[in-house]
């Protein structure tokens, strides 16, 4: 699904790089939770990954296509047809309705629309399978509360049935019950629909959801590395690469 | 284009409230430039229709602009008058055709009185050398048994509601004092003249004859004290005039007209003055002109606001849409959606001022009319709006699209820079 090779990357001005990563994949189907703290560089893979920035050098692969080659437009349009992205918070546009927001992607992308079959039937199934309920679809999503907020994000990241799903810390701003809840319905819909999903967050409590966990500092090769804390059991003292350092089995 | 056109809507929508203000800048501004241009196109037409088949204006000697606004216009008064030996002697000058004289001074209710002879019915040409046309009744008589007749425009019918038979009394100058009353002699309205657009609207015509009646017993511009000579008795009177305030002159051949005016200039027996209307219009145009391009100024200047604001107020609030255009650039758009969206919000705000502008101005067109035509004497048109207006309500339009295009610009790379997350 996402092959990263040698990618070196940095803001505009920053003197040094923000991240270096030599090899990143992420396979077909697959649930990957990256965990780092605030400041590390998620949101910015995240980015990349999306196809939003490029790398300075290196490249990123998206379904065997070297998109961080392409012109902005196909990236933007591939971006449309192939990614669902999930916020923090501040996931939908207020003055959209909660079905208007999940419309949005099949707006943008054709293809999309025509997975979706029908969008606008497609949008309702999405919300009703992430309990909103049909009295908020027509609702300006300005009103509904954070929890309904992003499981509205997530019938938006999956209307029209993305290979690749890519969310930054979705559930920082809900509680423990909505959080689990939020998980447990977002990678059931990964699941039935096949998407692979890159989740970042720094809460490590959600990494048992995953496929693979993955420390960012670990891979990347531009932040320095945190010492190794009294019991803890992961590798921060040294970069691991790709190996899966706890979560479910795949 | 079309989903961004769905998010603008909503996202204009969203904040209406603010974006209310910058509408009704915009709109304001159009009003003004529209109003305006309307305004000063009508005032145009107006100077032009005053007065054509009129080869030579001939008055005392003054400035040809002020002698064109006295003797065409009705605006301000004489510095002097020529006498009626003068326009008999220009009459007979082998290039004359005709000579009208007009005689000015009184008023009735604000209205300019013209002293004039039947010779100004048939002779006197407005627009493209349109004649008089009665609208009712007929002209005044011209003889002592039709003495107290009048003859008045339409504006003068209109706006005091003045029909056939009506009696009204002539006020001595401008009026506004009821002792300057020449209360003891009133006329009748014996002709209504159809509209014209020009100054012949809002005048009352009389004949010279009668003028001089309510003058008999007046002298120094005041009543002679215990002097009453009753209307009857006028009659009796030698009631032609010696002097008069200015004359409108028809050549036999327009090919002549320097060689009269030449003559007029260099006659002996009186400084006397003749104009070329064409020529001296366009002098007072040029000098209304001066104010006319000011005030067009600074409503172009009311316009480069109007659109600022909207500059303004969509940069201020950007800062609080990025997570907006962030979400916008995951679902796909690209920075090209962003800076379309910006546009697009952009041009929706300044269409809906520009046509609110527009309606405003048609609408005060409509509601102002009357009070411009009756104080200004210049017919507001009330129809569609040509070319030059429509011309102006684009370039707001397209001025209103380029500033839109300032924050469009400004979103297009904050999205480039943020990423998938603000960066502050």
């Amino acid at each position: 699904m996402i092959e990263v090779r040698d990618l070196r990357f940095a803001w505009p001005g920053a003197a040094q790089d923000t991240l270096v990563i030599e090899r990143f994949d992420v396979a077909d189907g697959e649930a990957v939770f990256v965990q780092g703290e605030s400041g590390c560089g998620k949101s910015t893979l995240l980015a990349l990954l999306a196809g939003v920035l490029v790398p300075r050098e290196g490249e990123v692969r998206l379904l065997g296509e070297p998109w961080s080659r392409w012109r902005g437009a196909r990236r933007d349009a591939a971006r449309a047809d192939h990614v669902g992205v999930i916020f923090q918070q501040f996931n939908l546009l207020p003055y959209l309705s909660a079905l208007a927001n999940v419309l949005l992607p099949c707006r943008f992308s054709r293809r999309r629309a025509a997975r979706a079959g029908d969008p606008g039937a497609a949008a309702r199934t999405l919300l009703a399978h992430v309990a909103i309920g049909d009295d908020h679809w027509s609702r300006p999503a300005a009103e509904l509360s954070v929890g309904q907020q992003q499981r509205v994000a997530a019938a938006r990241a999956l209307i029209g049935r993305p290979e690749l799903v890519i969310a930054d810390e979705p559930t920082s701003a809900l509680d423990a019950a909505r959080r689990d809840e939020f998980m447990a319905l977002l990678l059931g819909e990964c699941r039935a629909n096949g998407a692979s999903l890159v989740f970042v967050s720094h809460d490590e409590r959600l990494a048992a959801h995953f496929d693979r966990h993955l420390r960012l500092p670990e891979i990347n090769l531009a932040a320095p590395l945190d010492p190794v804390l009294p019991g803890d059991s992961s590798p921060r003292g040294g970069r691991s690469g790709l190996a899966p350092t706890g979560g479910r089995p795949g | 284009m079309k989903p961004l056109l769905h998010v603008a809507w909503a996202s204009a929508w969203n904040r209406r409230h603010t974006l209310a203000f910058v509408v009704a800048s915009i709109a304001l501004a159009t009003f003004l430039l529209l109003a305006l241009e309307r305004l000063r196109q009508d005032i145009r037409t107006s100077f032009v229709q005053a007065v054509s088949g009129t080869d030579l204006v001939v008055g005392a000697r003054t400035g040809p602009v002020q002698l064109m606004l006295y003797a065409v216009f009705r605006i301000g008064s004489a510095t002097n008058t020529v006498k009626a030996e003068s326009l008999r002697e220009l009459a007979v000058h082998r290039a004359v055709a005709w000579v009208v004289p007009i005689s000015l001074g009184d008023s009735h209710r604000g209205m300019p009185v013209v002293g004039t002879t039947t010779d100004y019915f048939t002779h006197f040409r407005y627009g493209d050398r349109q004649p008089l046309a009665l609208a009712e009744g007929r002209a005044f008589g011209g003889t002592l048994d039709t003495l107290y007749q009048a003859v008045i425009g339409a504006e003068v019918a209109g706006s005091l509601g003045y029909r056939l038979g009506q009696r009204i009394t002539l006020a001595h100058g401008g009026g506004g004092s009821l002792a300057a009353e020449h209360g003891d002699k009133p006329f009748e309205v014996v002709g209504v003249l159809a509209r014209t657009g020009t100054p012949v609207d809002r005048s009352v015509h009389v004949s010279l004859q009668a003028l001089e009646a309510i003058h008999l017993e007046w002298a120094g511009g005041a009543p002679l004290p215990g002097v009453r000579i009753a209307p009857e008795q006028a009659r009796k009177f030698d009631l032609e005039p010696k002097q008069v305030t200015a004359a409108l002159v028809g050549l036999k051949s327009r090919s002549a007209v320097f060689v009269v005016q030449r003559w007029v200039g260099a006659y002996e027996a009186e400084p006397l003055l003749a104009v070329l209307p064409g020529v001296a219009l366009d002098e007072l145009w040029q000098a209304i002109g001066v104010g006319e391009r000011a005030l067009l100024g600074i409503s172009v200047l009311v316009a480069v606001v109007g659109l600022l604001s909207l500059v303004a107020v969509v940069l201020a609030g950007l800062g609080q849409r990025r997570r907006e255009l962030a979400v916008l650039r995951a679902v796909g758009a690209a920075p090209r959606h962003v800076l379309l969206l910006l546009a697009i919000e952009g041009a929706l705000v300044t269409l809906a001022g520009a046509l609110l502008g527009a309606l405003l101005a048609a609408a005060a067109v409509l509601a102002a009319g009357p009070w411009v035509q009756s104080q200004l004497g210049v017919a507001l048109q009330r129809g569609a709006p040509d070319a030059v207006l429509w011309g102006l309500w684009g370039a707001i339009v397209a001025a209103g699209m380029l500033a839109a295009l300032v924050p469009g610009v400004r979103a297009y790379r904050l999205s480039l820079a943020d990423g998938l997350s603000p960066r502050s």
